[in-house]
């Protein structure tokens, strides 16, 4: 019943008189944007694994709430209705922070992204590929509570970013009972000009913009809470480093990242994860159409020999014209993990409609 | 097998848009490049040339300049905005108009002294970053406001900021600056990498292919002689116009 309610109010802002509704006084604005993201979902799985093979679901229903005040001070919120609290862990609340901005630097404070991954920069709407690659999701950081110290030089072709955080991940109120943080910096240069996710993912350039980052994350805790990221479902010292490139030339973007994390588990042998990720997408206008391959392959455990988990995905989206909505169909293939003769997770076809306001 | 055969016609279908679009994309050809020049204005968003060869531009950071013909910094004027994006220059009666994007305000300040004359804000509903990008004076005294997206439009308001009209535009995914020379109406999209001439009902006479990244300002040298100012690179290109009825757009 509350995920109906909280729908039901975001569809109220989806109406075209409502879009992207700002309220303005003097130097104040306040801002309200958002998504939603509503998917079919097949898996191609193995006869007698029937369940979740046909499923309807709502990935995303997210509200944001941006306060600006002279471009000095900033401030977000963002909510998920499609995460309201069904358990003890809630992920309704996706951002919360404030920004402090100068000529040279925002100094960012509470719940965000932490930086590390050009892609995992990204917002999910400017996205190619319906989720975020899988090495992405088992080894980074994502969002948690803390400080960035984001600093940009050279007409923003040169950009920095320092952070210190709980490290528990997002919506975890106290530290853990070691209390040590999560230290992450990133370095990203641009050429021949700045390039910022929108001229990345949506705005052609109309001259080769080649992009290098490099980051890495330091942190020793104790579990915290069941995951299947490797950096929050593990205790010990983990040190996460990568690099990452990217090319954006009329139509065509490349992105190519590399990330290794080196695990030093309290209780277990040392053992390292690593892997990358080539994707290619093309946007073409004139169809109002954007196609993205993309393929990975990831080592989990570096103890388990022959374990590399590889994946293909094709997405193919169209933006409906005249409409702040795009549809996207993903296919996703799993190869078989040399060790075990089976796919690590089954092959997906996923439908989705994404709605932007 | 079923996925096997998913996999392949992905890729097809991958391939043949590629190939297909490729063949599609042909730039026109009547723009040549004379000139490109450094600016030293961090984010210039906006330009205009003045009859004495003096350049006004603005900047993201909010600030307005005056150059010299040699692109030369002569003054900073003392105004701060939020996001300045347009500017022109209504040289009869010694003004400069200024558009600040997010609070959707426009300045209007003296041209040969450092004064604010005054303001007014147009109430709009829309994202922040997505206001007005551009400003420019018609015969009438009226200011021509683009703004930039959802909706793509042009506002003609009166000299003392009264809403008089608001005509949608379809041609472009953006608009990001509207100049006005010798009676003809210039518009330029920054997604979209062109110059579109305009009739006077606002619908597409002529345009041209920008090999420009990031094309913020735009304004003219003479008739054919246009110049265009690249945001991303702080750069400004000089193009001569091969005006062809051939690209004429009926």
């Amino acid at each position: 019943m509350y995920k109906i309610i909280s729908l039901s109010i975001l569809l109220l802002f989806t109406s075209k008189s409502f879009s992207q509704l700002v309220l303005r006084q003097n130097d104040w604005s306040l801002e309200f944007k958002g998504y939603s993201n509503f998917y079919y979902n097949y898996r191609f799985v193995e006869k007698g694994q029937e369940k979740h093979k046909n499923r309807f679901r709502t990935s995303d229903a997210r509200l944001t709430f941006e306060f600006d005040h002279n471009r000095k001070v900033n401030a977000q919120i963002q909510l998920d209705f499609a995460n309201v609290p069904t358990s003890e862990e809630s992920n309704l609340l996706v951002d919360s922070w404030i920004q402090l901005r100068g000529d040279w630097f925002k100094l960012r404070f509470g719940q965000q992204k932490v930086p590390y991954s050009l892609i995992s920069i990204f917002n999910k709407p400017s996205l190619a590929i319906s989720e975020r690659p899988f090495l992405i999701d088992i080894m980074t950081p994502r969002r948690d509570v803390g400080i960035t110290f984001h600093q940009f030089f050279w007409g923003e072709k040169l950009l920095l970013w320092q952070g210190i955080f709980t490290g528990n991940g997002k919506n975890q109120k106290d530290d853990d009972a070691k209390g040590k943080p999560l230290f992450a910096a990133r370095v990203q240069y641009s050429f021949p000009h700045k390039s910022s996710e929108a001229t990345f993912n949506s705005i052609p350039s109309i001259k080769p913009v080649f992009s290098f980052g490099a980051n890495a994350t330091f942190s020793d805790d104790q579990r915290v809470i069941e995951d299947e990221n490797l950096f929050r479902n593990l205790e010990g010292k983990k040190l996460l480093y990568g690099v990452d490139f990217s090319v954006a030339y009329r139509q065509f973007k490349f992105i190519w990242e590399f990330h290794r994390a080196d695990f030093k588990p309290d209780a277990t042998k040392e053992f390292s994860a690593g892997g990358s990720f080539y994707e290619l997408s093309a946007n073409f206008k004139k169809i109002n159409s954007l196609f993205a391959v993309r393929y990975e392959d990831v080592n989990p455990n570096s103890l388990l020999k022959n374990n590399n988990q590889k994946a293909l995905d094709f997405a193919t989206t169209h933006f409906l014209e005249g409409l702040p909505t795009q549809v996207r169909v993903t296919y996703s293939h799993r190869f078989e993990v040399e060790r075990t003769k089976n796919k690590w997770k089954d092959n997906e076809l996923r439908a989705e409609i994404i709605f932007n306001f | 097998m079923f996925s096997r055969k998913i996999l392949f016609l992905c890729f097809c279908s991958f391939l043949f848009s590629c190939s297909n679009n490729a063949l599609q994309e042909s730039n026109s050809q009547n723009i040549f490049l004379e000139n490109v020049k450094r600016i030293n204005v961090p984010e210039p968003s906006d330009i205009f040339l003045c009859s004495d060869g003096n350049y006004f531009i603005v900047s993201d950071k909010g600030f307005v300049y005056k150059l010299d013909s040699g692109l030369k910094i002569i003054q900073k004027f003392s105004l701060k905005g939020q996001d300045f994006e347009g500017i022109t220059v209504d040289e009869k009666n010694g003004f400069v108009y200024v558009t600040d994007e997010r609070p959707r305000k426009i300045y209007r300040l003296s041209k040969d002294k450092d004064e604010l004359i005054s303001s007014f804000t147009i109430s709009e509903n829309g994202a922040a970053n997505k206001g007005f990008e551009g400003i420019a004076i018609d015969e009438t005294g009226n200011l021509l406001i683009v703004r930039e997206k959802d909706a793509t439009a042009i506002l003609t308001v009166s000299s003392e900021g009264q809403k008089l009209s608001e005509t949608t535009l379809n041609f472009a995914s953006d608009l990001s600056s509207i100049t006005i020379f010798n009676g003809k109406i210039y518009v330029l999209s920054d997604e979209e990498a062109t110059l579109y001439q305009l009739n006077k009902d606002f619908t597409v006479r002529k345009k041209w292919s920008l090999p420009v990244v990031n094309p913020e300002g735009v304004t003219f040298k003479d008739e054919n002689t246009v110049l265009i100012l690249s945001d991303a690179e702080a750069k400004l290109y000089e193009f001569t116009l091969e005006d062809r009825d051939a690209f004429t757009i009926r």
